[in-house]
């Protein structure tokens, strides 16, 4: 417990109305301190390894583009997101977001040293450019499993998604920029985003193709639209998933369209598709769903152990940022669930006490606010078990058959972010909660209320109605995923505080918590 | 006269130094607070930057 009665701090001391960063960093013990603080040099020793051999493009970046800026405060990320845990809740969060803060600085040093727009005459970078594929997000990155020699970035995920998880204020600048193009104001703020990023012309330069693809919302039918405007100059690829993906003949047109993609790849860049390279990947996608499903099974039980951002989080950028391509993730996840493990039975054998409250988070979370659910915890002792984020496919590909390969290779791009459930429709979205709130025993959700969103708003009833059928407390969070201007950071807690104190008639756990400011706050 | 230090021993105390400095600049969260004033000062740039209209 980080809250002292007798001086009464706790948590909510470290934020300050006119302050980004926090005033201070805990002091959680010796052993916890000094293990955060060995952590700390880490990251800034592998950072300065990493990006301080460019320094001079690292400068060029930060003068522009905005979106590089928000990149500085990679070490507030960790500390947002261990802020008051101790033992191995502490340890789980530092291996899993370091793991995310690796991949993402090597994915901005590949950024710097590719980027046209910043190294216009390099015949180093062309010639890398000549080798790289641009990807948008929520596109099938996957499929680079059988181009070994190719390398792939995903330009959206770096300029728009990560940064806005990175520092809330991030991407309201891009948002103002569309919208003063003419943009309707309550198109999601991602494709908003995405497209204001455009706009100002902040997409780096750093392939010979961009490959895009459809998503079944409004928001993203118009990013996709304005990126292939953006990008004339460059051959583009649109891969189409089909719309519903519960049934099995969906498949032959899915991987047809998957062949065009790959046959795409390999007339604009002259290589051809290698099976021995695809089994590899294959095979470590395989090994990091393993782990992850051991994950779940674990907080299944009543000793729940990688929770909250640290479960999803890391899965997110693993699956849909490296492709589940990169050997440092998978490192971690092996160590994470060897560790877990460990805990757990440990925990079994001591008889250890279980969370006060378990929950679900369902929807589509907060960018700005990724540690919402380290609040809940903190403050009312409400432990999230799992979150929506993470329940990207997890099924096998199978090994060695080349047709079911492809089919299994078609079903990652279906189930992954999005996808799957908010655009899934809502056998994937409704239906599919009720069973995931009986497999983790849990009769809490975070049920994240994104309020820009028309899919999931369109089922707003049915949830509320279904909840209140099974006894389940559906606390509905709002929010505009990229947007704290439209429902602060401090809005999205007091509709949970309000749940907590009139329904559930709790105190909370630590009382700075309960209203403080962090408008400003990365 | 003086008997001369041993170089490791200078080494050693040069390191320990560098470890409290760091230590105390870790907990008083130094590091982010000197990244405040950095991002404070790129974001008045890029809001003072006149190109980015003419790209528009």
């Amino acid at each position: 417990m980080a809250y002292n009665p007798k001086t009464g701090k706790g948590l909510g001391s470290f934020y300050k109305a006119d302050r980004y960063s926090f005033t201070s960093r805990e002091w959680r013990g010796f052993k916890d301190t000094f293990y955060d603080f060995h952590r700390w040099l880490y990251l800034y020793g592998f950072m300065a390894a990493k990006l301080g051999c460019h320094p001079i493009l690292m400068v060029k970046g930060m003068l522009r583009y905005r979106w590089m800026v928000s990149y500085l405060t990679a070490a507030n990320v960790m500390d947002k997101h261990t802020m008051g845990l101790r033992g191995k809740e502490l340890r789980y969060a530092q291996n899993q977001f370091f793991s995310v803060l690796h991949n993402s600085v090597i994915g901005v040093r590949d950024i710097i040293l590719r980027d046209k727009n910043l190294r216009p005459n390099s015949r180093r970078a062309q010639k890398l450019r000549e080798k790289t594929v641009m990807f948008d997000e929520m596109t099938p990155h996957h499929v680079m499993f059988g181009f070994p020699t190719l390398k792939f970035i995903d330009i959206a995920m770096f300029t728009i998604g990560l940064p806005s998880e990175v520092d809330q204020n991030h991407t309201t600048y891009y948002i103002d920029a569309i919208e003063k193009y003419g943009l309707a104001p309550d198109v999601c703020p991602e494709p908003a985003s995405e497209c204001g990023c455009a706009i100002v012309d902040d997409y780096p330069r750093v392939g010979k193709c961009y490959v895009t693809g459809s998503m079944p919302c409004d928001g993203s039918v118009e990013q996709t639209a304005l990126m292939t405007r953006h990008f004339s100059d460059l051959p583009i690829f649109q891969i189409t998933v089909p719309q519903r993906i519960n049934e099995p003949e969906i498949q032959r047109y899915a991987v047809k369209n998957m062949k065009k993609c790959i046959a795409f790849i390999e007339e604009n860049y002259g290589v051809k598709w290698d099976w021995d390279a695809f089994w590899e990947n294959a095979k470590m996608y395989n090994e990091s769903s393993e782990c992850m499903v051991q994950k779940w099974e674990v907080n299944a039980t009543d000793h729940p152990q990688v929770c909250g951002a640290a479960l999803a989080l890391q899965r997110e950028y693993e699956f849909m940022a490296a492709a589940c391509m990169d050997k440092y993730m998978l490192k971690t996840d092996r160590r994470v669930t060897k560790m877990m493990l460990r805990e757990y039975e440990r925990d079994v054998k001591n008889n250890a006490p279980s969370p006060k409250y378990r929950c679900l988070v369902w929807a589509c979370p907060a960018h700005y606010y990724t540690n919402f659910t380290y609040w809940t915890q903190h403050c009312w002792g409400v432990t999230c078990v799992n979150d929506m984020e993470c329940m990207l496919s997890y099924l096998p590909i199978s090994i060695g058959d080349k047709e079911q390969a492809m089919v299994d290779l078609c079903r990652l791009y279906e189930r992954m972010m999005m996808r799957s459930h908010t655009n899934g429709g809502y056998v994937n979205i409704l239906d599919e909660l009720w069973k995931m709130c009986e497999r983790f025993n849990c009769n809490i959700v975070i049920m994240y209320d994104h309020v820009s969103c028309k899919n999931v708003g369109g089922l707003h009833g049915l949830f509320e109605d279904q909840a209140r059928e099974r006894g389940i407390h559906l606390i509905w969070i709002p929010h505009d995923v990229m947007d704290p201007r439209t429902v602060s950071r401090r809005e999205m807690r007091e509709a949970f505080n309000k749940y907590m104190t009139t329904v559930f008639r709790e105190e909370p756990l630590d009382p700075t918590l309960l209203d403080y400011e962090d408008n400003l706050s990365w | 006269m003086k008997k001369k230090m041993a170089w490791y021993w200078i080494v050693l105390i040069v390191l320990a130094a560098l470890y409290v400095l760091a230590f105390i600049a870790y907990m008083c969260n130094a590091d982010m607070k000197l990244v405040e004033s950095l991002y404070k000062s790129l974001m008045k740039y890029h809001n003072n930057r006149t190109d980015i209209e003419e790209r528009i």
